[in-house]
């Protein structure tokens, strides 16, 4: 009975279901997935900044004068980590709310000051899963190198949001590979996430106007989910094609819901505008009336 | 044809109800002259009332498809905005209606402050005026909640958190208002009966006296209430032109561009339906919608008792005005105390909506990024530079 | 002074407005009449543009109009039971009839009541005035005007599915 009233109304449903049985193989860790997306939120990012004024290794570390200690806060208050709350001690341990130099540096609270190279992975694992489960067994972390490790290449203060332009910091690529194998690398990236991103910048542009997007960027979390799951640190051409061709299947669809979005917002400007139009004009006669009233 | 249809109409009705003395009584009225010095600005009571048609008519029309309950009503409102045909813009005219009525009541009690035209003989009209902006910030609080996103949740939260500083009965006035301790489903379901059915009539009844007062006494003069009244015959003698058409016109003129705005607004920024209110999960910078946000504010600066039995005195004065401000003069230039003392309220007003508006929040000014705290003050919290051109590779915690 | 016209628009007499063709002078009351007209046709306009919304507002929006798909699980409908499901937001019957599956939408031809399946008589039955209707649809007793609608049904291993 559902069918015949909204009770039960959830925004797109079918469309939705639709895509996701076609993209079922992308959705096998969508957990991991809904936790990283959580963490996107603006929602998230909001009720986060609360907690940051609290934190004592960024009260005390910030007006150190050894800047080798006071930088790495500057650092991390530009970085996706902090509207994420991720703070100092997701990594380094310690006590973030002892205001003891003692107590907050507590060994036995699992301090350390400089994490262990070869784990690093396993820290950032924690929470971005799927990437070290590619990433372990990729050419980057085989036999145990770990190198180059996360940090390596995402910084380990400034943590930024992923990017292609991540793949073309020189020191880090350039000792072991060619440039070529890198602008390769770097195209089929863009080819696989440039897309989703030029949805997202469209969604929130056709949200702004009041129009509902939330097919369009469930679409667009699902393929850029599948690229991240399947591509991002796999480090193995090959394989990356392949995901990237499959995706591309999918974004002309995505592509259309975003046009037909489109059109929707300037269908509701017109009709606004034809109002907006008319009361002018109306409001314009009346009074030309006014003025050809008699004058008593 | 139509004329002589509509005369044959008007005679058999006369011949048995006798509508021309109905007819003449009106167009007597109509026609009366209005002061000459009725300029742009005595239309925004119209324009108040043609919003309040409007919130009626897009209102019948969105409880077509509301649902009043803690479970349905985000829903509802989502399946308006994104499923019915034009139910966009229904919720659209609806929510900006609300904003554009308060704020052109708001300029209209302005208005007649600045004009004297509360005073004696229309004392009555006054106190029928001030009921209305109660009712009207009651129709807008109320319906503040019924989206039921998290924005309306915890605004209304914190709105009904401020009759708890009552002196003795604040507790209890809660409950009776949240129907509970929280904002649940109870609250919803009066608030909706309030919005829908309480508040339009109580509305209608009080307008329809307002209405009939300002027809009767007349639009007031700007000499003092020390010079006798002119009667209508010597308006018109001075120059006043008839109500009707000269001054509807005018009015109608106004309201229709205020539409035109309006539309504007609904098209390039729409309101918009933020997620479903979470009572486990409070948003950062809680604050009510911009209309209560100058008193909210000023609570945060006084200790509750004092701050409510004071905004409570302010909002008797406002209420009483015409008892205690007798003087004659009506001319602004000729009452300086009361002119100074009514900018400096509305200027103090503005000061702390903007103060509200910018508390618990974060911006940057000048290469600084500035926490809000909430009183409003800025607190340096980083200095935003560029991204460092050398990235530090080491780890600062080494001991 | 009888003889200089009286200024246009004082003394006009109702239903005879043509009295001064032809003066390059702008005439205050035809002036007004044009205006008037502007305005009323102007206030037609906007009026059915204020209704057309209002009017689109109130009709079924596009999901109200049901599932164009339903499934059933062939299980919850054993051989000689009926199910009435909700499809294109119209009550349709299925039976697992000893013929196979049928499908018809329930609502009765003759005064909008919802039909009935009854095993014993192999017959689907209107409660309200006596309608009769076979397997096939067709009229086998009662006030009925027509025929049951069939609609498109189709089986697969384990899901009888109503629809496209």
């Amino acid at each position: 009975m559902s069918e015949l009233t909204h009770a039960g109304y959830r925004p797109g449903a079918g469309a939705w279901n639709a895509l996701s049985a076609r993209t079922a193989e992308y959705t096998a860790r969508s957990a991991v997935i809904l936790l990283l997306l959580l963490v996107w939120t603006p929602a998230g990012s909001a009720t986060a900044q609360q907690a940051v004024t609290t934190n004592t290794c960024v009260s005390c570390h910030a007006d150190l004068d050894d800047e080798d200690m006071s930088l790495p806060v500057a650092e991390w208050q530009r970085s996706a980590h902090r509207p994420a709350d991720i703070a100092c001690q997701d990594c380094h341990g310690g006590n973030p709310a002892s205001m003891v130099e003692d107590e907050a540096h507590d060994v036995e609270r699992d301090f350390v000051g400089l994490p262990d190279p070869y784990v690093v992975h396993e820290l950032c694992g924690e929470c971005h899963q799927v990437q070290m489960e590619n990433y372990v067994p990729s050419p980057h972390g085989l036999e145990g190198d770990f190198w180059p490790n996360c940090v390596d290449c995402h910084e380990n203060h400034e943590v930024v949001f992923p990017r292609a332009s991540l793949i073309s910091i020189p020191d880090n690529c350039e000792d072991c590979h060619e440039q070529e194998i890198m602008d390769d690398f770097i195209a089929l990236t863009d080819r696989g996430l440039e897309p989703v991103n030029e949805f997202r910048r469209a969604a929130e542009e056709i949200r702004s106007a009041g129009v509902p997007v939330d097919l369009i960027l469930a679409q667009a979390s699902l393929a850029r989910d599948a690229y991240i799951q399947q591509a991002s640190h796999v480090f193995v051409l090959d394989k990356m094609t392949a995901v990237v061709d499959s995706l591309e299947q999918v974004y002309p669809r995505i592509q259309k819901e975003v046009n037909t979005a489109r059109t929707e917002v300037d269908t509701r400007r017109r009709f606004g505008w034809m109002f907006i139009g008319l009361f002018l004009v109306l409001a314009g006669v009346i009074w030309l009336y006014r003025r050809a009233l008699p004058e008593d | 044809m139509i004329r002589r249809l509509s005369n044959a109409l008007y005679h058999w009705l006369d011949d048995r109800v006798e509508i021309s003395i109905v007819i003449d009584f009106c167009h007597r009225q109509l026609t009366k002259p209005v002061p000459r010095h009725l300029n742009w600005l005595f239309s925004f009571g119209t324009v108040t009332l043609a919003f309040f048609l409007s919130q009626a008519v897009s209102g019948v029309f969105l409880m077509i498809y509301y649902e009043a309950s803690a479970d349905t009503a985000y829903e509802s409102v989502r399946y308006i905005m994104e499923q019915v045909r034009f139910g966009w813009l229904m919720r659209q005219v609806h929510s900006y209606g609300a904003n554009f009525m308060i704020a052109f009541l708001l300029l209209h009690s302005v208005r007649v402050f600045f004009y004297g035209g509360y005073k004696k003989p229309r004392e009555l009209t006054w106190l029928f005026g001030f009921a209305l902006l109660c009712v009207t910030l009651a129709f807008g609080f109320t319906g503040y909640l019924l989206p039921w996103d998290q924005l309306s949740y915890w605004g209304t939260t914190v709105g009904t958190e401020i009759a708890a500083a009552t002196p003795v009965i604040g507790e209890y006035l809660l409950i009776l208002m949240r129907g509970g301790e929280i904002i649940s489903d109870v609250t919803l379901t009066r608030f909706f009966m309030a919005h829908v059915v309480l508040l339009p009539w109580v509305f209608i009844g009080l307008v329809a006296v307002h209405l009939v007062l300002i027809r009767y006494k007349g639009i007031s003069p700007l000499e003092g209430t020390d010079v006798p009244e002119k009667t209508p015959e010597e308006l018109k003698k001075a120059g006043g032109k008839p109500f009707y058409p000269q001054h509807v016109m005018k009015e109608a003129i106004v309201v229709l561009l205020v539409l035109a705005s309006m539309i504007f607004m609904i098209i390039y920024y729409p309101l918009p339906l933020h997620e479903k209110a979470d009572p486990f999960n409070t948003p950062v910078g809680v604050r009510p919608e911009w209309y209560f946000l100058s008193s909210y504010q000023a609570l945060k600066y006084l200790p509750k008792t004092i701050g409510i039995i004071g905004s409570g005195l302010v909002v008797l004065a406002i209420c009483l005005l015409p008892f205690w401000d007798r003087t004659p003069a009506r001319r602004p230039s000729r009452r300086p105390v009361a002119t100074s003392l009514g900018i400096m309220f509305i200027v103090l007003n503005i000061v702390l909506a903007l103060l509200g508006k910018i508390s618990e929040t974060e911006m940057t000014i000048m290469g600084t990024r500035y926490h809000f705290d909430i009183y409003g003050w800025p607190h340096a919290i980083a200095t935003v530079e560029e991204p460092a051109a050398e990235p530090d590779t080491g780890d600062g915690g080494t001991e | 002074m009888s003889s200089t016209p009286k200024p246009p628009g004082t003394d006009v007499p109702p239903g005879k407005p043509r009295k001064s063709p032809g003066k390059t002078r702008p005439d205050p009351v035809r002036r007004r009449r044009f205006l008037r007209k502007c305005l009323g046709a102007l206030g037609g306009v906007g009026f059915l543009m204020a209704v057309y919304p209002l009017i689109r507002y109130i009709e079924p929006p596009p999901e109200a109009e049901g599932a164009n798909r339903v499934e059933i699980d062939k299980a919850s409908l054993p051989p000689g039971t009926s199910r009435t499901v909700i499809y294109r937001g119209r009550p349709t019957i299925v039976v697992n009839t000893s013929d196979g599956y049928i499908a018809y939408n329930a609502v009765c031809p003759h005064l909008g009541c919802v039909v009935k399946w009854e095993g014993g008589t192999q017959s689907l039955i209107c409660p309200c005035h006596g309608g009769k209707f076979g397997t096939d649809g067709s009229v086998q007793g009662g006030p009925i005007p027509g025929p049951l609608t069939a609609v498109e049904l189709s089986v697969s291993d384990d899901k009888i599915i109503i629809g496209a």
